[in-house]
């Protein structure tokens, strides 16, 4: 326990933000190509709009908690 | 995608549910890792600092999962059979960067194949459908398609209703 504990202490939090912004880089990167394919190809506008905002909240609740966790660390 | 004018969407096929779960039964799988974690955390007298680092971890690793499973469901979704009262619209999503769209008059439909393969697709009741069509050595096919027979009952009765229609511009014509 006491290991994970110093393990835990060299883990600046520089690093927690770097692993923070790699993990935004692929989201945003992810939320934008699908973006596109909902707003291109979807049939139904309301209903593609109401899901991807749907994968938007979930990023944007998990995105929070990272943040959270990051500046209580 | 762009209807003509007067043209009205009377149904749409998508692949059936259990696809796009046992697509992403890994990523779901992967995705109870973080909730061990955080339960086996709670259980063992933690740091605050080491619990942030696992808290911040499980939500990042949940977010990279997220993003997965929502590409793997907009390839689900997208990928759709657009039945219109004019013709059929083929829209084969491949992955998120590879799309074919074909489409053919359901007058033009000559002949229509269902195949259900295996246990499980007979008792939750999806199979192939495919379609051939008149003058060309093409075949549409749509895997998996839940409910196979009605479909092909559905795409007859309009390709009927087509061909009356057709033949009644001809007779008018004439």
């Amino acid at each position: 326990m006491n290991e994970l504990a110093d393990l835990a202490e060299k883990f600046a939090p520089g690093i927690l933000w770097v692993f923070f912004f790699v993990i935004m880089l692929f989201t945003v990167a992810v939320a934008i190509a699908l973006s596109y394919h909902w707003r291109e190809y979807a049939i139904d506008a309301r209903k593609s709009n109401l899901i991807f905002r749907g994968y938007l909240v979930v990023a944007g609740i998990l995105t929070f908690i990272m943040i959270m966790a990051t500046l209580l660390y | 995608m762009v209807l003509k004018a007067g043209e009205k969407i009377l149904f749409e096929v998508r692949r059936h549910w259990f696809v796009v779960v046992s697509e992403s039964t890994f990523v779901l799988l992967l995705a109870l890792i973080p909730f061990f974690a955080l339960s086996a955390s709670s259980t063992v007298h933690l740091s605050s600092e080491l619990f942030y680092i696992i808290l911040f971890l499980c939500a990042g690793w949940l977010l990279i999962l997220w993003s997965v499973f929502f590409i793997i469901w907009t390839n689900y979704y997208l990928d759709v059979w657009i039945v219109t009262d004019q013709r059929i619209i083929d829209i084969e999503q491949l992955n998120l960067f590879n799309r074919v769209v074909s489409e053919f008059r359901l007058d033009r439909v000559q002949d229509i194949t269902i195949k259900v393969n295996g246990l499980i697709a007979t008792l939750l009741g999806f199979g192939d459908i495919h379609v051939q069509t008149a003058g060309e050595m093409e075949k549409f096919l749509i895997k998996n398609a839940p409910k196979p027979y009605e479909v092909k009952d559905r795409i007859i009765k309009e390709h009927d209703r087509a061909i009356r229609l057709a033949q009644g511009r001809n007779h008018g014509g004439i």
